[in-house]
């Protein structure tokens, strides 16, 4: 996971990098509060940061301010490191936006784990809103293709019907008619899943609908875990 | 101001900075070398301050100043700092010169104990 740390002191920042680093951290480093705001500027930035209190260019409770103004949907953790240890000073840093204020080393890295824990809960939530827009619209889909489906099924019933079934064609619409019955039956689990679990399919994921029951949930006596 | 750092607070606490460093005593070096280098620098940089009446540039090296201190363990520096950081704030140049004075006091202290053979098994340094 990449972290920011911003400080212009440079003691400051050779122990949260030698440190952040031993815990398999991908630090980045800026000495002032511009530097800072460009570095998550860019593409795939840190979404967790250190951020000193007193910097020259912009102080970071500016830096903080202008970070929160700037989210969208994934918040970064911010935390806010300094001597200053006033009530007042506490309250400063929360108020701009951060989510710690740590005073000693011991802390700060407690509140640094707390916030690789809350950045990861994001990403799985994240990464399950995409897969839920996903199975959403699959469903919809389906909805569609199952009116045509039972038209296909239907017909092939009622082929089936007044053929003999030596006829040259007989085989060919059972074949349909199975199929069909087949495809309207995958249209049914997905358009009932409420809950999924995924399996690996190439370079990624995908949800697993043959591992679902005849409710679309997870089927868990396949000694699989399904997903809350 | 009086200027004096309480007789319990330690030169260096190097047992602290290797906890926080996580056992890694090369680099507890490496850093306490470099703090030792900036340390030097900025008070250069806040006996220039002092001269050119800069009480704001006072206020936040020695603020910057006293974090970096305590980072490394050296407490009794970082008080110094902080007295500097003080007399800024107060707009106190007469104060502040006498602080400079004290600070590179406090910072020989701190290169003697660095130069001082360790004893191992021991806590602390002071």
């Amino acid at each position: 996971m990449k972290i920011l740390v911003a400080d212009d002191d440079l003691t400051s920042r050779a122990v949260l990098t030698a440190v952040l680093s031993k815990w398999g951290f991908d630090v980045r480093t800026v000495a002032d509060g511009p530097a800072a705001l460009e570095e998550v500027s860019e593409p795939d930035s840190p979404k967790l940061v250190v951020l000193d209190r007193m910097m020259p260019g912009l102080d970071g409770l500016e830096v903080c301010r202008r970070l929160r103004e700037g989210e969208t949907s994934m918040p970064r953790y911010i935390i806010m490191v300094t001597t200053l240890g006033s009530s007042g000073d506490v309250v400063d840093g929360l108020t701009a936006g951060a989510d710690d204020y740590p005073f000693n080393n011991d802390e700060l890295a407690a509140r640094i784990r707390v916030g690789r824990r809350v950045i990861g809960l994001q990403d799985n939530a994240v990464e399950r809103e995409g897969l839920n827009g996903v199975v959403e619209m699959a469903g919809a889909l389906c909805h569609e293709l199952n009116q045509p489906l039972q038209v296909i099924s239907s017909t092939a019933e009622l082929l089936l019907m007044d053929l003999e079934q030596d006829a040259p064609c007989f085989q060919e619409v059972q074949t349909i008619e199975r199929h069909a019955a087949r495809l309207g039956d995958i249209t049914q689990k997905i358009m009932a899943i409420t809950d999924y679990k995924t399996r690996d399919y190439l370079t990624g994921t995908i949800v697993d609908i043959h591992g679902l029951n005849e409710e679309g949930t997870p089927d868990l006596s396949h000694g699989q875990d399904g997903r809350p | 101001m009086e200027l004096n750092v309480s007789g319990a607070t330690q030169i260096f606490d190097r047992a602290a900075l290797v906890h926080t460093l996580m056992g890694d005593e090369a680099l507890a070096e490496q850093i306490t070398r470099v703090f030792v280098v900036d340390a030097n620098a900025q008070l250069v940089a806040l006996g220039q301050a002092v001269q050119d009446g800069g009480s704001p540039a006072v206020r936040r090296i020695g603020h910057t100043m006293k974090g970096a201190a305590a980072s490394v363990g050296a407490t009794a520096l970082a008080e110094a700092f902080g007295q500097l950081e003080t007399a800024g704030r107060d707009q106190n140049l007469q104060d502040a010169a006498s602080a400079v004075q004290f600070t590179e006091e406090r910072l020989r202290d701190l290169e003697l104990a660095l130069r001082a053979p360790r004893q191992p098994q021991t806590g602390t340094d002071e």
